[in-house]
């Protein structure tokens, strides 16, 4: 066949089959002796004598025992009771028997059977006698028949060994040596690459010792220019710091250059450098003869105001006395 | 067929590229002597590059974290020891660094079984060898000094395993290392040890001194003494490593004063 289907042994055990889905050849009444495998003729389905038309419920009932359900079953037997009952009930009987008169079954065929319930049975017992002693059976040795024969192999008949051999041997020999050879060139593999990766530890190492070094030595000269750029800040800081303080100096002498002889121009202009004697005079002598002069002067003027005085009285005195004349005489000329 | 030795130690494998995802089934069953079994299997399954492949792409990775956690002590040893090999492509060492098993693993570190504990130092060891493996292990730098600190005298490959894979972390980045007392733990070390452990320790301090923090402390912790006398072992790759610390240590002005003063 060429289409293809699969029968697998599923790791469980179970048996399982698939096949691509092809439809159904036609097949004759009559079959041909040889029929043609190459001639796939597609039939018409409703045309296939194998196929089932109609109605298919009266051709294979589903047998009645084969219900699922245990109480459903049970409904089913006492309905069908119920219904045998009813049916009996329904049978139609023959009439019941006049008074006096009885109803007796009878045979009515040519010769009468004696009908009973009882079956004759008689009871009949065997049993065997005891095993003797059997001999034992004979083996059984068919007659002969046929004609005897007889062959014997020599040696170097059958087979030589040492030219057999030789392909196997050549085999397993060249099969290990072949696989010997393979593990000897990976483990001469691996000795290549571990020294080649100690040839590059090794440069690396080196190649780490000089970056330390050159690390080191570009940390070291950092730090001493670092320290020699601080060094010289500090100092051009300090030669700052004089010239400031010179310039300072400087200027404060300057300005105070002018300060001592005004002190003292100012100090003796307030009078607080004093010659004793003149300060004495200053203070004792010449009050004192102010003082005098003014006690002098104030006498004078003393003086004067009771002159001034005394002759305001007097020429005072000489008016009233005039005008005293003046209406005397007015009053004694008439 | 029948005639087939079976290894009781090993589980059947079967045949052609079902090998590995059976054999992974059957490890999910958590079956306890079966799973040693399977593992061994797959132990020798994954020398080969095309089951390994099968693995990683297949996504099993993620299985095994359950297994690291299981209770028998063998399981564990035979786990790490599937990662070990694991590690030895790159494939599998990508894979390995994408899973999310290196907590796991590093939780291993502190298991009671001493095969186990050593396997997982195989694990990490190979992983170091990588760039972004080293990278990855940077967080667990910590830790292993922890255990460096811890180590008795027997473990002796334990340690050096464990110094190997210090030594590459600390190449890629030395700074997690000397923040965890590294130069002291590591002095301690050199001063009572077998070779081996002599050899490695040198090269993480030889890691360790790049950076100027490490120099400082090489001198300050009378590492110094130590490694002259390390210059007339009779390993050679002790004496050029001891020659590596001195040459990134002098480097500092302290460095070729204390040498100095010594040597007289």
């Amino acid at each position: 066949m060429a289409l293809p289907s699969y029968s697998l042994r599923d790791p469980n055990g179970m048996y399982t089959f698939s096949s691509r889905p092809r439809p159904v050849e036609i097949r004759s009444k009559y079959r041909e002796p040889a029929p043609e495998q190459t001639q796939r003729q597609y039939g018409n389905i409703m045309y296939d004598r194998r196929v089932v038309r109609g109605n298919t419920f009266a051709q294979h009932p589903i047998p009645r025992t084969h219900q699922s359900d245990p109480a459903k079953q049970q409904a089913f037997k006492r309905r069908s009771i119920a219904r045998r009952q009813a049916r009996v009930h329904l049978r139609t009987k023959s009439p019941e028997a006049l008074q006096g008169r009885q109803h007796v079954d009878v045979q009515t065929e040519l010769y009468l059977e004696e009908l009973s319930n009882v079956i004759e049975a008689t009871d009949i017992e065997s049993q065997t006698d005891e095993f003797l002693d059997k001999p034992a059976t004979p083996l059984f040795i068919p007659a002969k028949s046929g004609v005897d024969a007889g062959t014997q192999i020599e040696e170097g008949e059958l087979f030589d060994f040492d030219l057999e051999v030789q392909p196997v041997l050549e085999v397993l020999v060249g099969k290990t040596i072949e696989q010997s050879l393979l593990e000897v060139m990976e483990e001469e593999e691996l000795a290549c690459l571990r020294t080649q990766q100690r040839i590059f530890q090794e440069l690396r190492n080196n190649e780490l010792a000089e970056v330390q070094r050159l690390q080191e030595q570009e940390r070291r000269r950092r730090e001493e220019k670092e320290l020699r750029v601080a060094q010289q800040k500090e100092a051009l800081k300090k030669e700052r710091e004089t010239a400031e303080k010179i310039a300072a100096q400087a200027f404060s002498q300057q300005y105070l250059a002018g300060l001592l002889p005004s002190v003292f121009t100012s100090l003796r202009n307030h009078g607080y450098f004093y010659d004793p004697v003149e300060k004495d005079i200053e203070v004792n002598f010449l009050p004192w003869l102010m003082a005098e002069v003014n006690d002098q002067l104030k006498k004078r003027f003393v003086a004067r105001e009771l002159l001034d005085t005394i002759i305001y009285e007097v020429s005072q005195k000489r008016l009233e006395e005039f005008n005293h004349l003046e209406t005397r005489q007015d009053s004694s000329d008439p | 067929m029948a005639a087939a030795v079976q290894d009781p130690n090993r589980a059947a494998v079967a045949f052609g590229r079902q090998a590995v995802p059976q054999l992974f089934e059957q490890l999910q069953q958590r079956d306890a002597p079966c799973s040693l079994r399977v593992l061994t299997s797959l132990c020798d399954l994954v020398h080969e590059p095309e089951r390994l492949y099968q693995i990683v792409t297949g996504g099993f990775i993620a299985q095994l974290q359950d297994l690291l956690k299981d209770e028998d002590p063998s399981v564990r040893t035979k786990t790490c020891e599937l990662l070990h090999l694991l590690t030895s492509h790159s494939i599998g060492r990508l894979a390995l660094l994408s899973s999310s098993l290196l907590p796991p693993l590093s939780d291993l570190l502190d298991d009671s079984s001493s095969s186990c504990r050593r396997n997982v130092h195989l694990v990490l060891n190979g992983l170091a060898q990588m760039p972004a493996g080293a990278q990855a292990l940077l967080m667990l730098v910590p830790k292993l000094m922890l255990k460096l600190r811890q180590m008795e005298e027997e473990q002796e490959e334990e340690e050096a395993l464990l110094l190997s894979t210090l030594s590459s972390c600390s190449r890629l980045d030395p700074l997690p290392a000397l923040a965890s007392d590294g130069v002291p733990v590591l002095g301690h070390t050199l001063s009572h040890c077998s070779p081996n452990i002599c050899r490695e320790a040198t090269e993480v301090l030889m890691a360790l001194s790049i950076p100027e923090d490490g120099k400082r402390q090489v001198c300050e912790e009378q590492v110094l003494p130590i490694l002259m006398g390390l210059l007339q072992n009779g390993d050679l790759q002790v004496q050029t490593n001891a020659a590596g610390v001195i040459m990134n240590t002098v480097i500092i002005t302290t460095g070729p004063s204390s040498c100095l003063v010594l040597l007289r």
